[in-house]
């Protein structure tokens, strides 16, 4: 198991709780005590991170270069850039199907609460982080023993 | 003008045209009185736009393309590359505002038309589309104004 791989796992786990609780808190204080500067600025900042978050091996790899030994190659880099589009298509289709599902539930002359939008996408956020990771690990369980270092 | 810069300006008015015509169909469901009072002949009007124009950039943009002239550089992919972040950073930014906006609209307690979900989606892709050709189209300006690739 290269470094690489060691940190989708990490990512796998870690990745989602660092970007669900922090988020799932600021819309709770939102929701709690009314809109305001803080939690406003705090999804912000989570969504923002959350969701250019991808970009760290990169710019880790453009900082440290020639720092220490190569451990994102341009397997790790080609498997990267896959994962983070298979992440994305998904999220359209999550962004579809919520669209959809609101609509089945309340009909089409209803109406939904605004809170709802913030869980929306914080579960949005949080499908993106997950089906990175996971489209990260099968890729390279898919390699096989050749790839793996 | 090279293939990528052929394609951005393709995008860009598809982008820009369905924009528009959404802006009209959304005027025309919260108009007040006839759900399509008066935008009835405007809709087709803009649909046959739309069309003409689909129709002739898809002819332009394979117009003279030589089959074994290199048509795409390391330079094109370079530009490719950052347009996609711009549109990446684009799409949370604007997600981000769609999720925040209806609640200083609406209020804490407020709701939104279901109806209005779709709108959002399609209205965040289009300009999504619209961040990554104007990103493409900024970037060669930017560069060498004589170089033609």
């Amino acid at each position: 198991m290269n470094e690489t791989k060691a940190e989708s796992w990490l990512y796998f786990f870690l990745g989602l709780a660092c970007f669900l609780i922090p988020g799932g808190v600021a819309v709770f204080i939102a929701y709690d005590r009314g809109i305001s500067f803080a939690p406003v600025f705090m999804f912000a900042g989570i969504v923002i991170w959350g969701g250019l978050f991808w970009l760290f091996p990169f710019i880790e790899k453009k900082v440290r270069k020639g720092k220490r030994k190569i451990s994102f190659d341009e397997r790790d880099q080609l498997i990267h850039k896959r994962s983070v589009m298979a992440a994305y298509v998904v999220l359209w289709l999550y962004f579809v199907a919520a669209c959809v599902t609101a609509w089945c539930l309340v009909g089409p002359h209803g109406s939904i609460s605004v809170n709802v939008m913030p869980l929306t996408l914080l579960g949005g956020l949080v499908i993106f982080t997950f089906v990175q990771g996971l489209a990260s690990l099968i890729q390279y369980s898919r390699g096989g023993k050749d790839g793996e270092k | 003008m090279n293939r990528t810069q052929k394609g951005a300006w393709f995008t860009l008015g598809v982008a820009v045209l369905l924009l528009v015509f959404g802006a009209i169909i959304y005027a025309a469901m919260f108009a007040p009185g006839g759900r399509t009072a008066g935008v009835g002949l405007l809709v087709k009007v803009w649909i046959w736009i739309i069309l003409v124009f689909l129709a002739g950039g898809v002819a332009l943009v394979h117009w003279k393309r030589r089959p074994s002239g290199v048509d795409f550089d390391e330079r094109d992919n370079s530009v490719r590359k950052n347009a996609v972040l711009a549109a990446f950073v684009g799409l949370w930014i604007l997600l981000f505002a769609a999720s925040i906006i209806p609640t200083f609209v609406a209020g804490d307690a407020g709701s939104i038309p279901v109806c209005l979900l779709p709108i959002i989606n399609i209205g965040v892709f289009l300009v999504v589309m619209l961040i990554y050709s104007v990103a493409i189209l900024a970037q060669y300006n930017w560069g060498d104004k004589g170089e033609k690739s």
